[in-house]
């Protein structure tokens, strides 16, 4: 008997399998993790990697070296003022006085590094992309955070404008945002991080990706719609093609923006065994504070909705209607008794999912209609229900640019709601991208 | 509520054969002379008739040989599906899982059968072909004319042949397959036949990935219109009368589902893309769902592998229901060459898959009340 290893339930799900390591840089080089050959080539080598890697060491010529410190501070120092109103951090200093420091101190290891002979000084941290066979090297975290989010400035503020940038860029930082589904979802993570750079995320998906994805799927390219022909067992059985989990994928690219960022995986998505887990979290990995809601299960959307109000969570989710994108929040945290569904009561939207049961497919958009708004559907969305005219796809028709509306305004939702601003007074905002109306 | 303490067979002459009254050992093993060995055959016959077979054709014939204490197992060509069966595996399958039914119900009575194959019915197990004769004898059941011990002995597996049905239903995820039942089903695989092998699945990623090839091999196939109208005309309405073939509610769909679907499958009716989508989609979260999929595989694509088997999960099937856990039988990435050779890939083999189900519990009780298929008379298929 063959059997595969069930999954341990309390491991560290930040350790993905394509999960880039970071190795600082000064502890690299005294260790011998890192070290260069004469002719610039890097070798990296360690504990660390094997357990990441599968393999012991990997060796980096200098077409797969990309030393970014430099351009880092060069980039930063257009972007920070020096002027008055430069934002103060630690210590009464401003970012430009901090940025300034760090320069210098950076400087002079530069020099010393030259003077020794040295390729690289003990500064920063290098990003091991094993996966895809690149060594990165970048700024500390404070310096490469700051550079991801300085051209957002101090467009986000609470609501009443009271909090400094500092305070502002704390809430963002430490709000830990729960996303299931990262098909539509990854578009919303992708505007969360983009708005708010926070330090620790979780995603669930129990789906690899599929090119069809692509015209939805953020960062999704060919680099993840097959495995390497290595993970094959048998490499001359043309079917035998190994796939790319959605839930490390988001995670890779986006931790190849922020390598620095934190991602808990859940690749076999939300299930009844983990969905307490990704609430509450444990085992060193947080609760949530907002739950993104982008999957196509429909049990799943009333399970998830009925455990957030358990928990005080809000739920937002946007739907991708079409030519629409339908803005819907659960409020949990500020009403328990909440409906689950948009001006529906709970046992109709049970009724409903019970309905669905029973292979009618009419019932399947009756509940969505029970959940959403019974007006969810309009123009060619509504002609795709009533299956009238062509009909090229079988699975729901999904537009890219909606699916990529949809993220942006939920990543400034979510953002906004984290600093406090409520949610709309209806639960539900409509944007319509055909007749450019907004309605709620 | 248990999946074997409700009344679940429906009225009607095309479920008359699950209502076979166990017999107690001392019943079977009263009877004396001639006659005692024929009841008895017949007995094994009505179990045997019970296992499960692809789309529900119903496939095995049987003749009960008194004389010599035997039955013979034969295959009935028109039975055959030339659109999902082309080389008769599945037809071949279904009645290793038959043999099984007769073969395990002797042992549990105290009667030890052997099992003889006709190795030159291979080339016969072929959808019917006009001229042919429809019936391909298999193989030969025998049982010794000795009165069997009455000892007290476990019949449970017999109880769970009256019982056993397949539950094509979403499982509840949580519910694990004890190491120790997981042991006892690859020791059945081995005791079988030395060619087979079990793979259980049970982490998620492979668990996803098989629902995905389930996914692909229900996709392709439902997508060719030979095969659609050959699986519509096996899709029955719910109040059909029929003695073979499936019904809507098996798969949980109301009487208007089933129409539609029936409809849809044989041209006769619309069936939208999507739908056809959300039947495919439902046999991958049926597999995601699952305390484990288990895939036997064969060392030989041949008459003998895909006979054992047969027999090997339907003993699994058996074994599963007696402890709690329901069965659902996907045939279909075993047939479509794509997901086969993908699910090779998966499991690391070079054995050709030969049977992949899924077992769990239902997450719904109410799916594990879906009433039972039908079966023809035990008179109709003897021949």
């Amino acid at each position: 008997m063959t059997t595969t290893l069930p999954d341990a339930p309390s491991q560290d799900r930040r350790a993905h399998s394509l999960r880039p390591l970071c190795l600082d840089a000064a502890t690299a080089h005294a260790c011998g993790w890192v070290r260069y050959e004469p002719d610039s080539t890097a070798v990296v080598a360690c504990e660390a990697l094997s357990h990441a890697a599968g393999r012991s060491a990997i060796t980096f010529g200098p077409d797969r070296q990309y030393p970014a410190i430099r351009a880092t501070f060069d980039d930063l120092n257009k972007a920070l003022s020096s002027l008055a109103n430069s934002p103060r951090a630690e210590g009464g200093k401003t970012l430009r006085q901090l940025y300034d420091e760090e320069v210098e101190r950076y400087e002079h290891l530069v020099a010393q590094a030259q003077a020794d002979g040295r390729v690289e000084p003990d500064y920063g941290t290098y990003v091991v992309d094993h996966a895809r066979g690149d060594l990165y090297l970048v700024a500390p975290e404070r310096w490469h955070r700051l550079a991801l989010v300085t051209s957002n400035s101090k467009l986000l503020t609470d609501p009443a404008r009271a909090l400094t940038w500092a305070e502002i860029r704390a809430r963002l930082e430490r709000a830990v945002i729960g996303f299931v589904g990262v098909s539509v979802g990854g578009n919303l993570l992708e505007g969360w991080l983009r708005e708010a750079r926070p330090r620790r995320v979780k995603v669930a998906d129990p789906d690899w990706v599929e090119l069809t994805n692509l015209n939805r799927g953020e960062r999704m390219s060919l680099r993840h719609v097959v495995a390497p022909r290595s993970a094959r067992f048998d490499p001359a059985n043309p079917y035998d093609v190994p796939r790319v989990a959605k839930a490390e994928y988001i995670a890779y690219e986006q931790q190849l923006v922020d390598p620095y960022l934190e991602v808990d995986v859940y690749k076999e998505g939300i299930t009844r065994e983990n969905i307490e887990r990704f609430f509450a979290g444990g085992d060193g990995e947080p609760p949530i504070d907002i739950l993104v809601e982008e999957m196509d299960n429909l049990d799943l959307k009333i399970l998830v909705r009925q455990v957030a109000r358990d928990h005080g969570v809000d739920v937002i989710m946007l739907s991708d209607f079409g030519h629409q994108a339908h803005l819907m929040w659960n409020a949990f945290s500020e009403r328990h008794d909440a409906p689950l569904g948009l001006r529906t009561d709970d046992a109709s939207l049970l009724e409903a999912l019970e309905a669905t049961k029973l292979g009618d497919r009419a019932k399947v958009f009756q509940f969505v209609g029970a959940l959403c708004g019974a007006d969810f559907a309009s123009d060619q969305f509504a002609a795709w229900i009533a299956g009238e005219g062509e009909q090229p796809t079988g699975s729901l028709p999904q537009s890219g640019a909606t699916a990529m509306a949809s993220g942006a305004i939920g990543g400034k939702e979510i953002a906004l709601r984290v600093l406090g601003q409520p949610v709309p007074a209806t639960g539900r905002v409509v944007y319509d991208l055909l007749h450019r109306e907004v309605r709620t | 509520m248990p999946i074997d303490t409700i009344d679940d067979v429906p009225n009607g002459d095309a479920f008359a054969s699950w209502r076979l009254a166990a017999l107690d050992p001392d019943a079977f093993a009263a009877s004396a002379g001639t006659m005692s060995i024929e009841t008895r055959l017949h007995y094994l016959a009505s179990l045997a008739l019970l296992a499960p077979s692809t789309h529900n054709t119903v496939p095995l014939r049987l003749r009960i040989d008194s004389d010599a204490g035997a039955i013979e197992f034969a295959l009935d060509r028109c039975a055959i599906l030339p659109q999902s069966d082309a080389v008769g595996r599945q037809a071949t399958v279904s009645l290793g899982a038959a043999i099984a039914n007769a073969a395990l119900a002797a042992s549990a009575y105290g009667i030890e059968p052997s099992i003889e194959l006709r190795s030159n019915a291979e080339s016969l197990i072929r959808p019917f072909a006009e001229g042919c004769d429809p019936i391909v004898p298999v193989a030969r059941l025998s049982i010794a004319r000795d009165v069997p011990n009455a000892a007290a002995r476990k019949l449970d597996i017999v109880a769970a042949m009256l019982r056993r049905k397949m539950v094509r239903a979403e499982y509840d995820e949580r519910v694990k397959l004890d190491p120790m039942l997981a042991q006892e089903l690859a020791d059945i695989a081995r005791r079988v036949h030395r060619g087979l092998t079990l793979h259980l699945i049970t982490d998620a990623p492979t668990l996803l990935a098989l629902g995905k090839f389930q996914e692909l091999a229900d996709s392709t196939v439902i997508n060719r219109p030979a095969f659609s109208r050959e699986l519509g005309d096996w899709f029955l309405e719910n109040d059909s009368e029929s003695t073979v073939g499936m019904r809507g509610r098996e798969f949980g769909l109301s009487d208007d589902a089933a129409h539609r679907f029936r409809a849809g499958l044989t041209g006769a009716g619309p069936l939208l893309p999507d739908e056809t989508v959300a039947f495919a989609k439902a046999g991958n979260l049926g597999m995601r769902s699952s305390s484990a999929v288990a895939v036997i595989t064969a060392a030989r694509d041949d008459l003998e592998h895909r006979l054992a088997a047969g027999r090997a999960f339907e003993e699994m099937a058996l074994r599963l229901w007696v402890a709690g856990f329901a069965v659902a039988m996907h045939a279909g990435i075993t047939e479509v060459e794509a997901p086969n050779m993908a699910l090779r890939g998966r499991l690391r083999t070079f054995d050709r898959p030969t049977v992949v189900f899924r077992t769990g519990k239902p997450l719904r009780p109410l799916d594990g009340q879906r009433p039972h298929a039908s079966r023809p008379s035990l008179e109709q298929v003897l021949y």
